[in-house]
């Protein structure tokens, strides 16, 4: 029995079989986790997300901004922004049903586990956090998010999850504004500066951070007791210079490849995407 | 034939904790068999047969295999090829899937001997993810253990949830999740058991009242659990500590000026929760806060809070209002001497009125309204006198 965390998978279908081929993955026993976007810009969302739901219990996940910008499209909550790649998803007759999955995908995962170096405790964002939350923060401000998406009302946020302001976290924020910066945090963050503040417009790699700014696990103090897995971020291409954080998205869906990483032993797994 | 005795009876010995009811598995038997030594059926859909002396109950081994969605969608194979293994294959957590023989002997297939000892509450096979109501029935059990350091493992919390996103929840009758809420608040830490269902999504769909404390704010809702914990160290009464739990949902004021519990109403209808609960629970809602306000050098709005909570018709319930404010006066700070003080004043203070003789006012001529406006005014002397002694 395995647990391996898999990288952006974005539609990318058939590179994720060939994957789960390689290593042998078996959902009776082992499971998978992914750190979000399922879905947008490779070709085959709809045959991904049709396979991932059926892993059950198998599969664990939390949601990218690309899952929230398709169920924000799905919902009708929104109408704009690219959605090319989404199109055979959206037409699909499971399109609503595999939306309604979506929605009960956490923000935030959190889990101990048995791995090589004893019980490990493992932390799964699509893209960062925030500097100074510590875990019980981080996890309660995710679920903030998580409720709002239950709600019945659900789809009121992912009408207005859109934005990058406010672009830095207070404690005071609340309503949508709170929710949007919380979003933004957890599925868009790159660069931040040690106020918090975010910077969303630049996407290159860690070398380029903009004056005053660095990756955000740079400011994380969490890390020494935890694992921190994350995606989103392919410039990285998997390099985060820090021991126990770990950046899975290595852009697959740009020709690059999909990376599972194996928990346990820290094994790396590639398959190539061309 | 061979009995074993399971579940519960096991795992408690080993915990070193009483033992409250004896259950036993027949291994190899038919109910032929046990009917013909003396064995009486009780069970409608399970071969389950109580002892002709003890009275205690046997159940022959079995296996179950779901056929549809819901809590009681199984068939039942009950032959007398099924072997202890299997019976306790079928069952919930580890802890409670082991058994003993008529020698004292412990047959633990699935590891519950070593989860009791790591104080972990996990499923015994994936069969777990077959029935919704294990999930009220696990937070039912961190509810019971979590004292002593019971946690819920986390590859059960993901079957836990599982469960919930497939809406398998859905499928449980109202009458069935009050029976394991009501449970549930009897155990030794009650607040585990919403905090548990919490974890795995569960509460906003059993109890989408109690979970939406959390949307209001988190202080909210934590002092609902803090004052559930305040009354579960103080009695064993499930109203009184439902009452506690349900203290902050909203008294909205309409435009009739009077109090709706909106929130609260709907929360007993859809469950289907016993007017005594509810009575209590509406009652602690309207008037805690009244309790918290009072200064104990006023007559008035002593009385005023008595005949608001119709205390004079119903001491009883009034002495229970008293305790579940007591549990929440304690989650905000106040002290076990203060909370104390003031409900024994209080009590004091209602006997007293009791005790007036208002035949004096039926002999004065007294009669319908002019009655009830000289006994106030007598029952406010009274207050009055007592409350300038106490002080």
């Amino acid at each position: 029995m395995a647990v391996y965390a898999v990288g952006d998978i974005q539609g990318c279908y058939e590179p994720l079989l060939r994957l789960l081929d390689k290593i042998n993955f078996d959902p009776a026993s082992d499971r998978l986790w992914s750190v979000g976007d399922l879905v947008n810009r490779g070709p085959d969302s709809l045959l991904t997300l049709r396979f991932l739901k059926q892993l059950g219990p198998a599969f664990t996940a939390v949601l990218g901004n690309h899952d929230l910008h398709f169920m924000a499209l799905a919902t009708g909550a929104f109408d704009g922004g690219k959605k090319k790649t989404l199109k055979k998803l959206l037409a699909a007759p499971d399109c609503a049903e595999l939306c309604e999955w979506l929605r009960t995908l956490p923000i935030l995962h959190h889990e101990k586990l048995d791995t090589d170096k004893g019980r490990e405790s493992f932390l799964m964002i699509h893209a960062g956090l925030a500097p100074g939350w510590n875990l019980k923060q981080a996890k309660a401000y995710a679920r903030e998010i998580e409720d709002a998406l239950r709600d019945k009302n659900y789809t009121k946020f992912l009408q207005k999850m859109y934005g990058d302001e406010p672009d830095i976290w207070h404690e005071g924020l609340s309503g949508m504004k709170r929710l949007r910066v919380l979003t933004n945090y957890f599925t868009r963050i790159r660069f931040c500066n040690k106020e918090t503040q975010l910077n969303l417009a630049i996407k290159t790699g860690a070398s380029t951070a903009p004056k005053g700014f660095k990756p955000w696990y740079e400011y994380q103090k969490l890390s020494k007791e935890l694992t921190i897995l994350f995606g989103h971020w392919a410039t990285l291409n998997g390099v985060t210079d820090r021991e126990n954080v770990y950046a899975l998205d290595t852009g697959c869906v740009w020709g690059r490849c999909l990376t599972a990483l194996r928990l346990e032993d820290k094994q790396i797994f590639c398959t190539d995407c061309d | 034939m061979e009995i074993y005795l399971v579940g519960g009876a096991v795992r408690d010995k080993l915990l070193g904790i009483p033992v409250k009811d004896r259950d036993w598995v027949v291994v190899g038997s038919t109910p032929e068999a046990l009917l013909e030594l003396g064995y009486q059926q009780v069970g409608k859909d399970f071969p389950v047969f109580l002892h002709p002396q003890t009275k205690e109950e046997y159940a022959l081994a079995r296996t179950e295999k779901k056929t549809g969605l819901g809590h009681s969608a199984f068939s039942v194979d009950a032959s007398p090829t099924i072997t202890l293994e299997e019976d306790l294959l079928r069952r919930d957590l580890t802890i409670n899937a082991m058994a003993e023989d008529s020698e004292g002997n412990l047959i633990d297939p699935y590891g519950g001997q070593e989860d009791l000892k790591n104080k972990i509450l996990r499923h015994v096979s994936p069969a777990f993810s077959e029935d919704p109501l294990r999930v009220l029935r696990v937070a039912r059990f961190s509810a019971r253990f979590a004292h002593l350091g019971f946690e819920v493992a986390q590859d059960t919390l993901v079957l836990m949830q599982h469960l919930v996103n497939n809406n398998e929840l859905s499928s449980l009758t109202p009458e069935r999740i009050w029976q394991e809420v009501r449970k549930a608040l009897g155990e030794t830490t009650p607040a585990f058991f919403f905090l548990t269902l919490r974890e795995c999504y569960a509460l906003g769909v059993v109890m989408q009242e109690i979970e939406s404390l959390f949307g209001i704010s988190m202080e909210k809702a934590r002092r609902s659990l803090m004052a559930l914990t305040k009354a579960a160290e103080l009695t064993p009464d499930t109203a009184i500590r439902f009452a506690a739990l349900c203290h902050e949902l909203p008294v909205v004021h309409d435009f009739s000026l009077s109090k709706n519990l909106r929130k609260l109403d709907s929360l007993c209808a859809r469950l289907k929760i016993p007017n005594d609960h509810k009575e209590l629970a509406a009652l602690t809602c309207l008037h805690w806060e009244d309790y918290a306000g009072l200064t104990l050098h006023e007559a008035e709005p002593i009385l005023n809070l008595f005949e608001h909570c119709d205390a004079f018709r119903r001491p009883e319930r009034f002495q229970f209002f008293l305790l579940a404010c007591k549990a929440i006066r304690k989650a905000w700070g106040d002290s076990e001497a203060n909370t104390e003080y003031r409900n024994k004043t209080l009590l004091d203070a209602l006997n007293l009125c009791q005790d007036i003789d208002s035949s004096v006012l039926a002999e004065a001529g007294y009669q319908h309204e002019e009655f009830g406006v000289q006994l106030r005014l007598l029952r406010l002397e009274e207050l009055e006198g007592f409350l300038k002694y106490e002080s």
